[in-house]
């Protein structure tokens, strides 16, 4: 059980500790008895709580809850918790099934999330994963209104006010790389910084996207016309380092004109640049 | 007289674009023939191969690391049949299901899509790996447009100084020490 808890001690690093003494302070070091606790608190805490998965959740640790009509889930953060859920587990060895078996009793409504207490017997610690909630099809933003079986299969302690179950965990990881990735997209597209929000990103992102291949678009037509008048005699046309311009030249060239209708002949238009028509008027 | 000049970086993917573009532009001028004054079907078509080209050759100096280059490749080698698909595929437009919002989308469902319709090979990613091409695209679109803006710009000056001086033959020299 010690890995289990040294779990929710490394994942609570970064969130407020007040509302995590509690757990530190209640998880007895009775063997299986510790981590059914530890699993307890945040069955609790899941279970009448009905708060989002996502960040923007209820300041609420998940000890505790709102249905506050129970003996064990006490309303209040304090002393009076612990000692609540300490008495009440005091004479359960084997972890939460029982309590669970009532808990299902208590909450009539959420029949269909409810896996049958018989099958959790054998589901101690021994299936990787948590798919006691695989009833449930919610991921992300549904509330959480309706009690979670249990899981101890992988204890991991949330953050505050946040759900624990896998799905949510996968969820929120998912979620982090998503927004790590937008954070280097953002950087990359230029004046991307200043907005705020993952839509409006996105826009601008699209937006850089297809200007860019217009522009590629632009160019090609601009280099159809050159190309037939090269002069045919190229041998030398070394490919060589080109740097990148200091300064915008798409830009300049992109913003002389519109692009232009692909219908015009191939005449001296395509050299429309300030500088072109200064060499060509000599000739 | 040709001055060779080593690039910098030989392995980059600017030069390896710059190589393979330059290389298709001038088998596409060689196949080119005399300039008759051409109509305007042959100028657009000409136009569209060059386009191919240079996203053909961007492509290619990319390699296969990356799914959106694979996709590019493979829609470019697959032209002929894509278009017979795609005639198809447009009858069966009216039938094919309306893909589901999925929940995990974030209320970002249509900027997710019009994303994929942009990447190529966007279609069938989850979205976070959609980011990565997505990445990887924008620097490389932004090293193509920047290269092609040179590589215009020196055939132009080549062009000009071709006129102006025509037994000159220097334009080479002066292309590659307007390019310093």
């Amino acid at each position: 059980m010690d890995p289990e808890l040294t779990n929710e001690a490394s994942f609570t690093a970064g969130s407020n500790p007040a509302s995590y003494s509690l757990v530190e302070l209640v998880s007895f070091p009775r063997g299986s008895g510790g981590g059914g606790l530890g699993m307890r608190m945040r069955n609790l805490g899941g279970s009448g709580e009905g708060f989002g998965v996502g960040d923007a959740s209820v300041e609420e640790s998940t000890v505790t809850d709102q249905s506050g009509s129970h003996g064990r889930n006490g309303g209040s953060r304090g002393e009076k918790r612990r000692m609540d859920v300490g008495t009440f587990h005091e004479d359960e060895s084997s972890k939460f099934v029982s309590t669970s078996c009532s808990y299902s009793d208590l909450n009539e409504p959420n029949g269909k999330r409810m896996k049958p207490s018989g099958s959790r017997d054998e589901n101690d610690g021994s299936k990787p994963k948590a798919e006691a909630n695989s009833g449930t099809g919610n991921k992300g933003a549904e509330e959480k209104s309706k009690p979670e079986p249990p899981k101890d299969y992988i204890h991991v302690r949330a953050r505050r006010g946040q759900a624990t179950d896998s799905h949510s965990l996968a969820e929120r990881a998912r979620r982090e790389k998503i927004s790590e990735k937008m954070k280097i997209l953002q950087d990359l597209v230029p004046g991307c910084n200043k907005v705020i929000g993952k839509a409006v990103v996105l826009d601008e992102i699209i937006n850089y996207i297809q200007s860019l291949q217009r522009q590629v678009e632009y160019l090609s037509m601009k280099l159809e016309p050159v190309n037939t008048r090269l002069n045919p005699t190229i041998k030398g046309f070394p490919p060589k380092e080109l740097a990148t311009p200091t300064f915008d030249v798409t830009g300049m060239i992109f913003g002389l004109q519109a692009p232009r209708e692909y219908t015009q002949g191939p005449q001296v238009e395509w050299l429309d640049l300030q500088v072109g028509n200064v060499f060509e008027r000599p000739t | 007289m040709t001055t060779q000049i080593i690039p910098s970086n030989p392995d980059s993917i600017k030069t390896r674009f710059t190589y393979s573009f330059v290389r298709a532009l001038k088998k596409l001028n060689k196949s080119r023939g005399a300039s008759v004054s051409p109509s305007m079907k042959e100028t657009y078509r000409r136009y569209h191969m060059i386009r191919v080209a240079s996203y053909a050759s961007m492509a290619s100096a990319v390699g296969s690391k990356r799914a959106w280059s694979r996709a590019v490749l493979w829609k470019i080698r697959n032209r002929t049949s894509h278009r017979a698909l795609k005639k198809k595929s447009r009858i069966h437009a009216l039938t094919r299901t309306k893909v589901r919002e999925n929940p995990r989308s974030d209320l970002n469902f249509h900027q997710e899509n019009d994303l994929r319709k942009l990447v190529p090979g966007g279609e069938g990613m989850d979205f976070c790996r959609l980011l990565n091409e997505t990445a990887h695209y924008i620097k490389c679109l932004r090293t193509q447009a920047t290269t092609i803006v040179v590589v215009w710009a020196v055939v132009v000056v080549g062009v000009i100084v071709g006129r102006i001086g025509d037994g000159c033959g220097g334009w080479v020299e002066m292309s590659v020490t307007c390019d310093k």
